[in-house]
């Protein structure tokens, strides 16, 4: 395929930008591809990690604040028992004063429930049915001397307001002195009101046989109570209770009793339910035998066991027994007194577990929390986040979807400008390469005068100001050709001239005769010389032959050679008879001389045949020396020439005359140096050697044409391809006659 | 055919290289037209010259014609291939020949 220079540029240009946009359009490509999935991973990994770490925080937050409150719960249920502890320990304090000083008290009374009615905050006595029928007058002196406490035991219990609660102190012999309140629908107790003793209440109870009482005697210690029943079976005054009680003892260090404060766990827990606010979770107080004491909750696990059977309720309940292991595991940590939040598997569902210590009793406070309800604000968090992600992510796509448009429409429309673009580039930077070539058809079509007006300022008025010189030089050059082709018209035809002359000088009508035989040939080189030969009867029986060679070239040589040829003519016609052969070229000499101011000259071999006797008279001025072939002998050799100087140049010189004589058969073979100086391709000459070798060779009886044809056959085989570089003129003369045969 | 001249104040030594035949012979002559102005003693060496044709022996003749007027002439070093040809054309017995 072939394309204009227009095109090409067209396609190189177009190609360039082509490729240009295809190498920034994929590397955009892949880049965006890249950056896309980068995107759309780190947003999907951005949403993911959002919710994690929301998941995360709100658990740690969660945690916390369920840590906190239990905490705050165990603190107020600590608070509430160490309240207790110390009221108990004011009690027996006072108790072990009045016990160790007797002396300074004295005797009280108190109310009897059996046949008294005895109000909310009032101090009562009772004495324990197995001593109720029997009291002794020592037990009744203990009873009235303990009953000094009674002041103090109803302010205490008053700052239990609010509570089902009881404060007493009971003896050691049976006796028990207590007041109790049991607040109404207003969280208050009325002071006016009776307290609706039961009968098991009064005929039955026994000091020493409540928990209270029994774990503070064999501890002798303080001690708070584990969980414990009113002695009442049913009514208001008939709930589970706990409490913190006191020995207290005589002078002598002997127990005398044991003095208590206790109240409803209901009430204690409403009140940290109140100050937990954890609605819809569950709290509860585990004591150190992992049973426990306070829940919000009256069945499952985390219910109080309310059986009245109390050595059998040991144990029974501890959580960390419990088979569900995680509950179990975190019951364990929580008797430990460690403080956590742990996650607990219950009944199919998961939770979280705060717990916290409640240092003074050795119990822990926990609190259960469902995990579901918790983490649905987390769920609801993470929905909001992936939300936003995919939101991202869908204004992503579109802005990618936008964006991909713009990276096909922009290319699009670049490659049309560029198109345009490089067709007018192309155009504009083929104009002046079109104007070349139209300047340059104009040129080649003969109009040498036009001048190519490009200015480009490029490689093109460069090449079109090369075209002008061109043009300019082709001009003179054109003129100096007329001038020499002129010239070399005029000389060649000079030469013409000159050849013309030559030719027209020698003689071409060879004799036919039977007493000698005569053929000449010459073959005039490119640049004429001036060989010539002749042959003229100078009589009947004399037959003068003439070879000759004029120095030079062209029409002076031609010029030369006529006189030279009419000269000899003449004088040998006029005065060889008379003087002989030497003198005639003497003359002939005499005359050349004269106004030869160009120092012409001829070589020349004149000879003259006496037909009859076969004498053979010649003069060889300058001219190289004949072959002659003796047939008797059928052998060759050169004839011994006198040395004479050529003709022209010398006047008054004398000229040696020679005879020989032919027999029959004899013949003379006359040559220019054309011959022995021709030249092969190797500048190497005939020379006279191999002219002698070859005329000793070859056939000398044959006719004249076919001999001179074999010369010459030997001459072109030694010149070859090389040019003829001077005239050759052979001349052969063969004596037939004498003494006929 | 290369040229060398050597002048020695009024002699002249020309030195003729190669052929000397009928292309050749119009630059030497051209030559010796302007170079032989006041010289008298005028030699050819012709030790280099390999082969000289009767257009050659022309210049030489020329040559010879103006120094017989304004003093002498010579060729020395005379090849034999030469010799033969100014022997043939008598050239030798009209020359001085060293």
């Amino acid at each position: 395929m072939k394309f204009s220079i227009h095109k090409k540029v067209l396609m190189l240009v177009v190609g360039a930008g082509l490729a240009a946009f295809l190498m920034v359009g994929i590397f955009a490509a892949i880049g965006r591809f890249l950056i896309q999935k980068d995107m759309i991973r780190m947003s999907v990994e951005l949403g993911e990690n959002s919710a994690t770490y929301t998941d995360k925080l709100l658990t740690a937050q969660l945690k916390q604040t369920l840590g906190e409150l239990a905490e705050a719960g165990a603190q107020f249920v600590d608070r509430e028992m160490i309240i207790a502890q110390g009221d108990a320990k004011i009690l027996a304090e006072t108790m072990t004063e009045i016990f160790s000083h007797p002396e300074n008290y004295s005797p009280e009374t108190l109310p009897d429930p059996r046949t008294e009615s005895v109000k909310f905050g009032e101090p009562y006595r009772i004495y324990a049915p197995d001593i109720s029928n029997n009291v002794t007058p020592e037990i009744q002196h203990e009873l009235e001397l303990a009953a000094n406490v009674k002041d103090l035991l109803a302010e205490i219990l008053k700052t239990y307001d609010g509570y089902n609660a009881t404060a007493f102190v009971g003896g050691e012999k049976g006796w028990f002195i207590g007041a109790d309140i049991l607040h109404g629908e207003d969280n208050h107790t009325d002071f006016n009101a009776t307290v609706p003793l039961s009968h098991e209440r009064i005929y039955n109870f026994d000091t020493r046989k409540r928990p209270w009482y029994i774990k503070a005697k064999n501890a002798n210690a303080p001690v708070i109570s584990d969980l414990y029943r009113t002695v009442e079976s049913s009514g208001k005054n008939s709930y589970q209770q706990l409490g913190a009680s006191v020995p207290f003892y005589d002078a002598a260090g002997n127990m005398i009793g044991v003095a208590g404060v206790d109240s409803s766990n209901e009430d204690l827990y409403s009140e940290i339910n109140r100050l937990t606010k954890n609605n819809g979770g569950i709290n509860f107080v585990l004591d150190n035998h992992g049973e426990v004491i306070f829940s919000t909750v009256t069945d499952g696990a985390f219910a109080v066991n309310t059986s009245e059977d109390l050595a059998a309720r040991y144990g029974a309940r501890d959580l960390r027994n419990s088979s569900n292991h995680s509950l179990a595991a975190a019951a364990s940590k929580m008797v430990a007194g460690e403080q956590e939040v742990v996650p607990v598997f219950l009944s199919g569902e998961d939770f979280y577990l705060a717990f916290s210590p409640i240092k003074s009793v050795g119990w822990s406070f926990g609190m259960v929390v469902s995990k579901e309800e918790v983490l649905g604000n987390m769920q609801s968090v993470q929905n909001y986040f992936q939300k936003q992600v995919s939101n991202l992510q869908e204004q992503m796509r579109k802005e990618y979807s936008y964006l991909n448009q713009v990276a096909v429409i922009i290319p699009a429309l670049m490659l049309i400008i560029l198109f345009f673009m490089s067709t007018r580039l192309s155009r504009r930077f083929v104009k002046p390469i079109h104007e070349l070539s139209d300047g340059v058809r104009e040129i080649s079509g003969g109009n040498l005068d036009k001048k190519l007006d490009i200015k480009t300022g490029d490689e093109i008025e460069q090449l079109a100001n090369g075209f002008n010189i061109m043009t300019d030089e082709l001009k003179t050059y054109m003129k100096n050709l007329e001038k020499e082709t002129a010239e070399k018209e005029r000389i060649a035809t000079e030469l013409d001239v000159a050849t013309e002359i030559q030719r027209g000088m020698l003689p071409k009508d060879f004799p036919t005769r039977e007493d000698f035989e005569l053929l000449a040939t010459m073959t005039p080189a490119k640049e004429v010389g001036g060989d010539f030969y002749d042959f003229y009867f100078l009589d009947e029986t004399h037959l003068a032959i003439t070879v000759a060679d004029v120095s030079g070239k062209g029409i002076p040589a031609a010029l030369f050679m006529v006189i030279s040829k009419n000269i000899l003519n003449n004088f040998a016609e006029s005065f060889y008879k008379q003087n002989g052969l030497a003198p005639v070229v003497a003359a002939a000499n005499e005359q050349l001389c004269a106004n030869n101011e160009a120092m012409m000259f001829v070589t020349a071999f004149i000879g003259v045949l006496d037909l009859e006797t076969g004498e053979f008279t010649f003069v060889n001025a300058g001219h190289n020396p004949p072959v002659i072939y003796h047939a008797e002998e059928n052998r060759c050799d050169f004839l011994d020439v006198k040395k004479n100087f050529v003709l022209g140049p010398m006047d008054g010189i004398p000229f040696a005359e020679q005879k020989t004589t032919f027999k029959r058969g004899d013949l003379i073979f006359i040559y220019t140096d054309g011959v022995t100086e021709a030249l092969n391709v190797d500048n190497e000459e005939y020379l006279p050697d191999r002219l002698i070798a070859f005329m000793n060779s070859t056939d000398c009886k044959a006719d004249l044409e076919t001999l001179l044809k074999n010369v010459r056959g030997d001459l072109s085989k030694h010149v070859g391809a090389a040019e003829q570089s001077d005239d050759i003129t052979m001349f052969a003369l063969r004596f037939n006659g004498g003494g006929k045969a | 055919m290369e040229i060398k001249k050597e002048l020695n104040g009024n002699a002249l030594t020309i030195k003729i290289i190669g052929r000397l035949d009928a292309a050749s012979a119009p630059e030497l002559s051209k030559e010796l037209t302007t170079a032989l102005d006041g010289v008298t003693d005028l030699t050819f060496d012709l030790a280099e010259l390999k082969y000289i044709a009767s257009a050659g022996l022309r210049v030489l003749l020329v040559a010879q014609k103006r120094m017989n007027k304004q003093g002498s002439m010579k060729l020395t070093n005379v090849g034999e291939s030469v010799m033969e040809v100014l022997e043939m054309t008598g050239f030798a017995s009209l020359m001085t020949i060293a």
